[in-house]
């Protein structure tokens, strides 16, 4: 049936976007190459990030099973032009209670076996009761949704690995700093780093500085030796960074470099401006399946 | 001086050649005579198209690709000033190709950043347009940009819809993008009647509007949001939003 709708939009209609197909576990390997051909991304739900959870919230489902159309998606994409088919999972957060070190570290698995391009995380809203249902949870965990969003960021593009962010002795994310700037702040014997001296992955392990940011200074100082203003020019973001960086040898010099000061100054809330996020607004930050 | 000319890509051209040769300093083009202060001394440009084809072949040589592109993408932002800095840009880069990549320079970053929101409108509009069926099965949309985005648009549905016939209408700069069996590419729209649409396209236009409402979650509902991805800007000519 589905098969069918995909071959009319192909082929009759000719129609060359975006086509997501989500995959039920125990399809057959004959539909799933079908698919494979057709789709631009395929997923498949894992929902809990444990065999146990699984186990206890939807026993008709295992790790196994559910990982089962990934692969062989995978394998027959693989095959056909020797690149992996983008595909993406789901993961429920705050239903059971698993740390976010066991999550990311479920995610960077998968992502070292090109088994997904994208895993996205769901805050647990209550739908209906049921015993084995955390009862009454006063807010969904969006906050916390968020802070494993921008974690996964850090294992897909910024080189970290999940050992860095979260560690055995600290498994969670801290809800009140972001994931890199948490991680600086546990490594503070790695900064300041000098800006016009550090590497690309140096570069990007600053916190509030991303991308684009990286790719600016790298430019920009092939020209000169850069100074705190330069980077203003450049509409860097120094709010956080600044705590973090020498710039030509120079050091920010009202907050010393301890994490308890700098934890104190990024948690105080700029004057005269109001907050930038607040809670709500960051459901939408996140994407959705 | 100030210099005035008349917003096309040859007359600026032609300008270049004039400053380049003639060793005038400007301090504002405009492109219109309209703001003009009394006080200004006006350069009168006249147009030489020998001048402006030989700037054009000038930089198609020395210029590197991507500079040249950069270029190009610049004057298709056209409701902003940017004829003093792509002067000065153009200037430059006879003399030295590598310093065009100076950002520390603040002409160049601001030429840099105007390429890069060029690409972000048009990143926007390749999913914020709508189009309508016409009575003869043709595809129209309008659209209304900051920038000129419409060839990059157009460039975008070739691909999507190659076996349609589709008119994207840029209403303020009186161009579309058309794309027929017989031509495909940029056309002037001298004068325009409001088409007629398809039968079936009300029809259409109301399940696509359901659709939006009914897949709205009422407890995730965020204005504010919604209006930060789907700017009010863009939203003008949107079926949902109407």
């Amino acid at each position: 049936m589905l098969l069918r709708v995909l071959r009319i939009l192909r082929h009759e209609y000719r129609f060359n976007g975006y086509i997501h197909v989500k995959l039920i576990p125990g399809s057959d390997a004959r539909l799933i190459e079908e698919v494979v051909k057709l789709a631009s991304r395929v997923s498949s739900n894992i929902e809990l990030p444990s065999d146990a959870s699984l186990q206890l919230l939807a026993p008709n489902k295992t790790k196994e099973k559910v990982l089962q159309p990934l692969k062989l998606a995978r394998d027959i994409s693989m095959e056909r032009n020797n690149k992996p088919i983008g595909m993406s999972t789901q993961l429920i957060i705050g239903a059971t209670p698993e740390s976010d070190r066991e999550i990311l570290k479920l995610s960077s698995v998968l992502y070292d076996k090109a088994l997904l391009k994208r895993v996205y995380y769901s805050a647990y809203i209550p739908v209906n009761d049921d015993k084995n249902l955390p009862s009454i949870i006063n807010k969904p965990p969006l906050l916390r949704e968020h802070r494993l969003y921008q974690a996964d960021w850090l294992l897909r593009f910024y080189g970290f690995s999940y050992d860095e962010i979260v560690t055995d002795v600290k498994p969670n994310l801290d809800e009140e700093l972001d994931p890199k700037t948490f991680w600086a702040l546990n490594n503070l014997h790695l900064f300041p780093i000098e800006i016009n001296k550090a590497s690309k992955e140096e570069l990007l392990r600053i916190p509030g500085i991303g991308m684009r940011s990286v790719r600016k200074i790298l430019q920009a100082r092939r020209f000169k030796r850069l100074v705190l203003e330069d980077l203003g020019a450049l509409g860097i973001s120094l709010r956080r960074a600044k705590y973090f960086i020498l710039c030509n040898g120079r050091f920010q010099k009202e907050i010393p470099l301890y994490e308890e000061s700098i934890k104190k100054a990024l948690l105080t809330p700029p004057k005269h401006k109001p907050k930038a996020l607040n809670l709500f607004d960051m459901s939408g930050l996140s994407g959705e399946l | 001086m100030v210099a005035v000319y008349d917003g096309s890509f040859e007359s600026f051209l032609s300008l270049v050649h004039d400053v380049y040769y003639k060793k005038i300093t400007l301090h504002a083009i405009k492109k219109e005579q309209t703001s003009l202060s009394l006080l200004d001394e006006v350069y009168e440009l006249i147009y030489d198209e020998t001048k402006s084809q030989a700037v054009f072949e000038a930089l198609q040589k020395k210029f590197s690709q991507e500079n040249f592109e950069r270029i190009l993408h610049i004057f298709m932002c056209d409701s902003q000033d940017f004829e003093m800095d792509l002067l000065s840009y153009i200037i430059m880069g006879f003399k030295s190709q590598k310093e065009l990549a100076n950002i520390n320079i603040p002409s160049i970053f601001r030429l840099h950043t105007m390429q890069k929101e060029l690409f972000h409108v048009y990143h926007k509009m390749s999913g914020f347009l709508r189009f309508e069926e016409l009575e003869e099965g043709t595809l129209y949309a309008k659209l209304q940009t900051k920038y000129n985005v419409l060839y990059f648009l157009g460039l975008h549905f070739s691909k999507r819809l190659n076996n349609q016939n589709y008119i994207i209408h840029d209403i303020q700069r009186e161009l579309a993008f058309v794309h027929t069996k017989e031509f495909v590419g940029v056309q002037k729209v001298a004068e325009f009647s409001l088409p007629k649409l398809s039968e079936n396209e009300e029809k259409f236009q109301k399940l696509w509007k359901t659709f939006f409402e009914s897949v709205a979650i009422k407890s995730r509902e965020n204005a504010k949001l919604q209006r930060q991805t789907v700017p009010l800007l863009h939203r003008i000519y949107m079926s949902e939003f109407a």
